[in-house]
Parts: C-alpha cells; sequence; structure tokens
C-alpha cells in the first residue's frame, strides 16, 4: 500500500481552491458531488470537501483486486468494519473501501485506475514546477496514538519508525511506513481526535526556502518553521490554510531500512520538534482541526 | 576622510581562549592562524585573520577593526584635521604592520588600517566565507551613524523606526548595525557570510549536532537587508548570526539593491522601515521569547 491522497473539509470550497492552487501550487484533477480534487501533476493528491474543516478521510492505494480482498478479509477479523465507500470515489480510482479507526478517523483504501508511476521533474509543465511532488503524509491528532499504532502494524502491514513518549511511558507521537520513506501516516497524542496536519514534498531544501519567499510576496506567513524534525528527520515548515487547517511542506525526509528497529524519544525535549532551534513552536502548533 | 572599504576583524575577549577557539575551529571550521599564551587569530577568508581573541578577565567595549582605503598618513592627517585622537601603532597584531587607534563617540576603540597580510585558504566546504557585519549597542543612535558617515565614509543603507540603523562601507547592504540602549558598547551579533542557502543548512546541522550551539533564532529572511539568517551562540553567549543573499548595492550612483524576488520595493532603495511584526522575519516565525 501507499498513501494516496488525503481529503479534507472547508467551509468555502472555491476559497479552498484557489489557496491550495496559488499558494501551495497544485493543480485541479476533478470535480465530484461537493468536492474538488487536486493533484501534484499526476491523480488525485488532495481532495477538498466543503462544509465544515479537519479529516474527512485519508486514503492508501492497494494494487490490485486481490490484494483489496486480503486487506478486507485481514480487517474483517480484527473486527474492523469495511464497507464500500459512501463518498464519491475519485475520478481515478476504480474501487473503495471506508474503514472507520477506533479514534474516528475514517481511512479510505482505493484501486488507483493506473499503476502509480513518479514525478519527472523535466516532464513538469513550467507552471506547476513549484507546486509539490506529493502528498507526503497525514498526521492525525488522536486521544490514544499507541492505539492506531497498533491496529495499522498488527492490521494493515505498516511498519513502526519512531514513538515519541514521556518517562511515565505514555505515548506522545506515533510515525509509521508502508514504503521506505519514514513515515506516510504519524498521530499525535491530543485531547481530541482530529487532523494535525496534511504535508506535501517539496523536491529540496532550496524548494522550501523558496516557497516561503513566494509565501512573503503574497503576504501570508508560516506558522512556524523551517526546521529539522527528529523524527524522520525531514525539514518542516507549516501554514494554515484559509480554515486553518494545517498544511505542512517538507523536504528530505529519511530513507529507513525495512528491517530497522523502532526509535525511541523519550521525554518533554524541545530539540525532539527542531534539532536545530530549541525554541518551542508557538502555542497555535497545537491547535487541530 | 579615513574612509573604511571593508571590515577587517573583530576583537573578543574570554575567560576561557580554548572554549573560544575549540569553538571556531571545530563548530565554526575557522582556520586557527596564530596562537600564543593569551590570544588566538582566526581567519576564514584570505585575511590573516578576522577574528582576534584574547584572554582577559572582563569584556570590554566593542572592538572592531576596518581596512581603510589610501595610506595610513592620509588618514593620520585627515583625523587629525578633524581634532579626532588617533594612535599610530606598530606592529599591533600578527598580520598588521600599523594601524590607527581611535574610538568612535560611544568609546569603542576602531582599528584602521590600509593593509593586512593575505594567506593561502585551507580548502574546507563548511566554514563561513567572510566576516560580514558585527551589531552592536549604542547609546546616542544619532550621533554614531553621523561619525561612521563624516568621519569613515560609510553610507546609510536603512532603518527601522528611529532605534536600528544599518550602514554600509562597501557593496553588502551593512557592515556595522547600531542598536539604541540603555546598555551600550555591547555587540548584539556577529554575522558570518555562507556561499548560499545550501552552505547555511549544512551550518545548522553542524549547529544542530552541537549540544551548546543550537539556533536561538531562524533560519528566516529578515526585512531591512533580506537576508537569510540563523542565530545561534558562542561559548560566550555572545549571539553569532550565520547568513547568505544579503542585498547589495553594486553602484552608489544607481541608489538601489540589486533586484530580487523577495523585495518589496521596485526598485528596493534604503529607506525608514515602520517596526511591525514581518519586518524581523518576512517568512513568519518572530523571534522567540529570550533572543535579545
Amino acid at each position: 500500500m501507499r498513501l494516496d491522497h488525503a481529503a479534507i473539509r472547508v467551509s468555502d470550497i472555491e476559497r479552498a481552491v484557489a489557496w491550495y492552487r496559488e499558494v501551495l501550487g497544485l493543480v485541479e484533477t476533478g470535480r465530484g458531488d461537493g468536492s474538488v480534487h487536486l493533484g501534484c501533476g499526476e491523480g488525485t493528491d488532495l481532495a477538498l470537501v466543503a462544509g465544515g474543516v479537519g479529516l474527512d478521510h485519508f486514503a492508501y492505494a492497494v494494487g490490485s483486486g486481490e490484494e483489496l480482498a486480503g486487506v478486507r478479509r485481514q480487517l474483517h477479523r480484527a473486527g474492523l468494519e469495511a464497507r464500500e465507500t459512501v463518498h464519491d470515489p475519485e475520478p481515478d480510482v476504480t474501487a473503495a473501501v471506508d474503514v472507520s479507526l477506533p479514534s474516528g478517523h475514517l481511512l479510505q483504501l482505493v484501486m488507483p485506475r493506473s499503476s502509480p508511476t513518479y514525478l519527472h521533474p523535466s516532464e513538469r509543465t513550467p507552471s506547476a514546477a513549484h507546486a509539490p511532488l506529493d502528498v507526503d503524509h497525514v498526521n492525525l491528532a488522536a486521544r490514544d496514538p499507541n492505539g492506531l499504532a497498533m491496529i495499522l502494524t498488527t492490521h494493515l502491514a505498516f511498519r513502526l519508525s519512531d514513538v515519541h513518549r514521556m518517562e511515565d511511558g505514555s505515548v506522545v507521537g506515533v510515525w509509521l511506513r508502508q514504503g521506505e520513506r519514514h513515515h506516510d501516516f504519524a498521530a499525535l497524542a491530543h485531547r481530541r481526535d482530529a487532523l494535525h496536519h496534511v504535508a506535501f514534498s517539496l523536491a529540496s531544501a532550496t524548494a522550501m526556502l523558496e516557497f516561503a519567499d513566494r509565501l512573503a510576496a503574497r503576504g501570508q506567513h508560516a506558522e512556524y518553521g523551517i526546521g529539522r524534525h527528529g523524527p524522520g528527520a525531514n525539514l518542516f515548515l507549516y501554514l494554515r490554510d484559509p480554515d486553518g487547517n494545517r498544511v505542512e511542506v517538507t523536504a528530505e525526509m529519511a530513507l529507513v531500512p525495512e528491517t530497522a528497529p523502532t526509535r525511541i524519544w523519550v521525554g518533554k525535549d524541545p530539540y525532539i520538534i527542531d534539532v536545530w532551534a530549541p525554541y518551542a513552536p508557538p502555542k497555535e502548533f497545537w491547535e487541530v482541526t | 576622510m579615513a574612509s573604511v572599504v571593508k571590515i577587517g576583524h573583530v576583537s573578543l575577549r574570554t575567560s576561557d581562549l580554548d572554549r573560544m577557539v575549540a569553538y571556531y575551529t571545530e563548530v565554526l571550521d575557522f582556520d586557527l592562524v596564530d596562537r600564543g599564551a593569551d590570544a588566538a587569530y582566526l581567519a576564514a577568508d584570505i585575511d590573516h585573520h578576522c577574528v582576534a581573541i584574547m584572554r582577559a578577565p572582563a569584556a570590554e567595549p566593542v572592538h572592531l577593526a576596518f581596512q581603510i582605503a589610501g595610506s595610513i598618513e592620509d588618514a593620520e592627517a585627515d583625523l587629525a584635521k578633524r581634532g579626532i585622537a588617533a594612535e599610530r601603532r606598530t606592529d599591533p597584531e600578527p598580520g598588521i604592520g600599523a594601524l590607527l587607534r581611535i574610538c568612535d563617540p560611544e568609546g569603542n576603540p576602531l582599528d584602521l588600517y590600509p593593509e593586512i597580510e593575505h594567506r593561502r585558504q585551507r580548502s574546507a566546504t563548511r566554514r563561513p566565507q567572510k566576516l560580514g557585519h558585527v551589531c552592536y549597542f549604542v547609546g546616542d543612535v544619532g550621533r554614531t551613524v553621523d561619525f561612521y558617515r563624516e568621519v569613515l565614509g560609510f553610507r546609510w543603507s536603512d532603518s527601522i523606526g528611529d532605534f536600528f540603523v544599518f550602514l554600509r562601507c562597501a557593496a553588502d547592504h551593512h557592515t556595522i548595525n547600531l542598536l539604541r540602549s540603555d546598555r551600550p558598547r555591547r555587540i548584539h551579533h556577529i554575522a558570518y557570510e555562507m556561499r548560499d542557502v545550501s552552505h547555511v543548512q549544512q551550518a545548522l546541522d553542524a549547529l544542530g549536532a552541537t549540544t551548546e550551539h543550537k539556533v536561538v533564532w531562524g533560519p528566516g529572511r529578515h526585512g531591512p537587508g533580506h537576508n537569510l539568517f540563523s542565530y545561534h551562540r558562542d561559548p560566550d553567549q555572545t549571539t553569532v548570526e550565520l547568513f547568505t543573499q544579503l542585498d547589495v548595492m553594486l553602484d552608489e550612483r544607481l541608489g538601489y539593491y540589486e533586484p530580487r524576488p523577495w523585495h518589496e520595493d521596485s526598485p528596493q532603495r534604503p529607506k525608514v522601515w515602520q517596526p511591525g511584526p514581518w519586518v524581523g522575519n518576512a517568512w513568519g516565525p518572530p523571534a522567540p521569547e529570550g533572543f535579545r
């Protein structure tokens, strides 16, 4: 499986479409009933759904009907119901099932119409030159991040890359991967189950700095960053969409060998969130949607 | 006029010379050019040194050295004509044959010299490429600015409100920046120039790997000067900036900075910036509490 797209809710869909196109550089790939699909160049990476804020669902792609059937059997044995999606399937998806996680987050499993490929910089139109390369990861707020990690590793073959816990053993963050990139899914402990952010990959650190400059030129400003995270070692810059949904742009995510043991980060050390700088993020950074 | 053409070096006092030398050579990758029992001279570029560190029990006022155009005799004559006391020192420190010691109106000692010995640089990728500027606190901004402009030939580059002035002596947007304070004669920060953004990033990773020199603000992009900045502290808790992409005015007659896509104005000319949330960092995150 691989992360296919995230779907987030927005109060004013046209305003949001304009923001994600102009600020993030995404291109529109299609429209459904009350939703607009955007991508980095190949397929859909982000679906905007009219009404509310926060996460609608996040979707992982499976490679074949057999794999999808196998995953459904596995989920059924785990006591998790996988039902035919009630959403419009994305335009480039042939089948989709919804899985409600115990946290209330909705995981969608989709079968893309065509095999995913990689974006080649030389094949991008000049107008999309600043667009991210791909949706990178989703980071959920969860009352029980460890519980989510257990389900995903036990039943859906995720690997647990890193765990951040306090000295008393309470888990404050989990980072999981399907492939060899350090995380495509993460969850942070929070008093409610919600969305912390959706991240998009940029090609390089230079592209991140250029992103920050373009943002400033538009009269907009980052919430937090640029820095380098402890878990995943990725560079980060966080900003908010017009509804307050948080978006991260990121680069240089670590690659993790399949057999690497889980790395444990302990305590409230501020270097964990930014290994370059010890100062804490602004308190707004802990707001979720 | 004793016309300053570049910043030469900054002289620092420390109670722990070994610790400062270790920081400059190991963390910043400077070359240690000369080392005595009570003094160390460190270099970044081809100048014999751009940092002089003396063992001394207490700090002293800001002590800077500038390279001047023309001869030491002409400078001496000009200063005498202006009634500014100048003391000529011969063989004052390694690499410098003669200099004039004067004081700015705040009582900071300034050394002016026409020549410094050049050296062959060690091939190194991590080391900053030069001493860029020094920012210090002054009691009377207006009087100090007048002195640097009229006596030493500095030009006004930008101000923030009436309390922060940036002056240049060559193409770089600022060589000194003067910040009003009721505790003057202290360094706010010393800034070293990096080649480009990836050079800054390398340095940030190197600082991140230390326990004592983590970043205290940045990376971000300043308003005045538009440099991409990052700040950390040396072992004596002096703030050190590593920057790149500082504005440059290639020709004074042009009167504006080389155009950059992040400029607010077209063209970008010296101006008074109104203090505001994005003047410090155009990208957003302001200086954290405790950044001074």
